[in-house]
């Protein structure tokens, strides 16, 4: 990233960081930036950021959004409208009371914004949550999440004691306002955090949307998340998280952390035009945990989409199964880096890794990168990684039962996304998911290629 | 109902179809028949518009009007139908779904407003209740994990929901057992009305054992070699397409 852009978030840490939210937790968040000033930001010599380089991408005066915006009027295209849910909103990162809605929950369930429970005073609990990461300061590539830790205003926290199964989702919306004319472009630094005591269930949706449309040159925004998730013994998360910020760039890191039997179902669906990364890390530390990880991703224009999926097992008899599907229109690049770590006490352990792409644009590209590192006995690996094209004798088969040619690509783009729409298995999102899904809804009749 | 003209086809340098001639009237049942790499398949695929052939000469025309010029699609909702030899299997969208498009799609064309799912999946029972396809089948993507013989009856019922004029059935008898066989035929004669024609390709007789042909067409290295009722497609059971073949060199023009 530039010296400006360096400078300019030096500059608003020293005007910030006073106002904001959590007192007790400022010293902690002057470490961070002290490391970040150090790290700066990843570039593409790291493995993991080689496709994603946000030094050529931001090459802009980001300006933390210090202040809060108003929600626009109109809400744009909630995910689970008509379902019962409790939401809250956050508009360029910061909490918007007026839109959200958290209706009765079970004694001992905390669902708040994050701002909320820092300005309620030291907690230690929370401190530690807060601490309770993979990339911590010191890992090659933290700029961004220490970056986060001294600049994020709020996000979601939710807590769910032992025993307490959760109801209604709960959704997590982001949403970028559009960048005032000729303003700054504005960056938000958004942290949710998710604790599940034991045999404690939730469902949980995580939603950024974005009022900018997408455009040529800069991305004229920002969001930079980390998303916490813990998992005590036997609980349970179904985690959805979806992008559709095609104008903003998007880089978060998400970590999940399983207890013995835990079982997190995490799915991400997102499209981009601008830039989008998404890490996720998940450790299996108890027995027969088990995480299932679905991606669908697709970018367009020059976009460039990235997924990490990292799983470290650590017991025995622990399950992971990843499975990403990459669709790219016009020059855009899909990046898909799966790793699969199997320590020495998870004898009998199972791993899937699945990567497929569908190249739609003649200047697009797929980049997959599948990675085992086996040490234990005992376990069961599967992976496979493929880059193909539409197939053009079955686009000639629909088009000989009188569809047009550009309905039958949308319909064999919505066929190969199909599978992994099928294991993302979240009812309340089925209607908005047939709406996005590259290739368009099955039932409606006219549908172009996005 | 389709008028072939003198149609000359070519894959990539080659030329395959040297000078077709076939005529085809309103209501009648024509066969195609000849022996493997004759042509057959290549003149069912440049009728249907499906890409990979270059047409050099001649012309080809539906109810009057140039077929050669238009887009599959257009072809369809002209009225045209291809049952594949080798119909693809396209995972991910249903066949129900793949003739809930297709219906819809020409009849968009037709200017008819689109069926809802009930009356979609009403009209689907009713045309195709003579191909005994289970909906169990229906609901998988298009022709995923299907035998030989469900892919041909697949192919049978798609036809009977889009209700085609003209149907080019491409070896539709080929690898079907005696029952499926059978079933095929039942579909196809169901389908014989005044207003709609076939055109059976076929490397057997078998099939015109059940649906009876008006007329009888063997190709043969890329030309019509001669053309008869249905007793022709009895004499290549029994002589073979090579006697046919041999017969045709020494005394050309004797077609019927
Ligand atoms: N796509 C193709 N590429 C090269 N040769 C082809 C292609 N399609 C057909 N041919 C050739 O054209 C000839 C006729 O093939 P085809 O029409 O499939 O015959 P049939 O259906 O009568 O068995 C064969 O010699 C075959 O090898
Ligand atoms: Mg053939």
């Amino acid at each position: 990233m530039s010296a400006p852009a360096l400078q300019a978030f030096d500059r608003a840490f020293q005007a910030l960081h006073r106002r904001l939210p959590g007192a007790w937790f400022r010293e902690r968040r002057a470490t961070a930036f002290r490391y970040f000033q150090e790290a700066g930001f990843p570039g593409p010599e790291l493995e993991g950021w080689r496709y994603t380089d946000p030094r050529a991408w931001l090459r802009l005066e980001l300006e933390p959004a210090a202040v809060p915006v108003a929600a626009p009027p109109v809400l744009p295209d909630a995910p689970l409208e008509g379902r019962e849910h409790d939401v809250l909103v956050f508009v360029g990162g910061h909490y918007c009371a007026a839109r959200s809605r958290v209706g009765a929950l079970p004694p001992g369930v905390r669902l708040a914004p994050l701002c909320q429970v820092l300005d309620a005073g030291r907690d230690e609990i929370l401190a530690q949550a807060l601490d309770d990461l993979p990339f911590v300061e010191g890992g090659a590539d933290a700029g961004f999440s220490a970056l986060n830790t001294a600049l994020f205003n709020s996000g979601l926290f939710l807590r769910v004691p032992d025993g307490v199964r959760l109801e209604r989702p709960v959704h997590v919306w982001h949403l970028e306002p559009e960048a005032a004319a000729g303003g700054p472009p504005r960056c938000a630094h958004v942290r949710n955090l998710c604790l599940l005591g034991r045999g404690a269930a939730a469902c949980v949706y995580e939603s950024y949307s974005s009022a900018a449309a997408p455009g040529s040159g800069a991305p004229k925004s920002l969001v930079n998340s980390v998303t916490q998730l813990r998992l005590e013994d036997a609980a349970e998360l179904r985690h959805c998280k979806l992008l559709r910020c095609d104008a903003a760039a998007h880089l978060s890191y998400s970590c999940a952390q399983l207890g013995t039997r835990a079982h997190l179902h995490s799915c991400y669906f997102g499209r981009t035009e601008a830039l989008a990364r998404n890490e996720l890390q998940v450790r299996l530390l108890g027995r027969a945990a088990r995480a299932e990880l679905n991606g669908l991703y697709s970018a367009a224009g020059n976009g460039r989409h990235a997924c990490l999926a990292m799983v470290r097992h650590l017991q025995r008899e622990t399950r992971g199964d990843a499975f990403y599907r990459g669709i790219l229109y016009g020059a855009a690049h899909g990046i898909f880096h799966g790793a699969v770590h199997i320590e020495e006490h998870a004898a009998h352990s199972e791993a899937t890794q699945s990567n497929a792409n569908l190249l739609i644009g003649e200047r697009s590209r797929a980049y997959t990168r599948p990675e085992l590192h086996i040490h234990a006995d005992e376990v069961q690996c599967r992976h496979g990684a493929t880059v193909g094209r539409l197939d053009d004798a079955s686009a000639a088969y629909l088009q000989s039962r009188g569809l047009d040619a550009v309905r039958a690509r949308a319909l064999l783009v919505r066929a190969f996304a199909a599978e992994a729409m099928e294991r993302f298995r979240f009812p309340d999102l089925q209607d908005w998911l047939e709406r996005h899904v590259p290739g368009g809804g099955l039932s409606s009749g006219a549908l172009g290629i996005a | 109902m389709i008028e072939i003209r003198q149609l000359q086809v070519a894959v990539g340098e080659q030329l395959i179809l040297r000078g077709v001639d076939l005529e085809v009237g309103a209501g009648e049942v024509h066969a195609v028949m000849g022996p493997n790499g004759s042509g057959k398949s290549t003149l069912a695929h440049v009728l249907a518009g499906m890409p990979g052939y270059t047409v050099r000469s001649g012309q080809a025309q539906l109810r009057g009007v140039d077929l050669l010029s238009m887009e599959p699609e257009e072809r369809a909702a002209a009225g045209l139908f291809l049952g594949f030899q080798y119909p693809v299997e396209i995972p991910g969208i249903s066949n129900l779904q793949l003739l809930k498009e297709a219906l819809n799609a020409l009849r968009l064309r037709r200017s008819e407003k689109p069926l809802d799912a009930v009356e979609f999946l009403a009209l689907v029972r009713k045309r195709g209740r003579f191909v005994r396809m289970p909906e169990e089948l229906l609901r998988r993507g298009v022709n995923e994990g299907f035998s030989g013989g469900e892919k041909k009856r697949n192919e049978i019922l798609q036809m009977a929901v889009l209700e085609p004029r003209l149907a080019i059935l491409d070896e539709t008898d080929s690898g079907l057992d005696v029952d499926a066989l059978r079933i095929v035929a039942e579909g196809i004669n169901a389908l014989r009305t005044p207003g709609r024609s076939f055109l059976l390709i076929t490397h057997y007789q078998r099939l015109l054992q059940h649906v009876e042909p008006d007329r009888v067409h063997i190709l043969s290295n890329g030309r019509i070699l001669c053309s008869g009722g249905p007793e022709l497609a009895r004499a290549v059971e029994e002589q073979g397409y090579e006697q046919l073949e041999e017969e045709a060199s020494v005394d050309v023009g004797s077609v019927a």
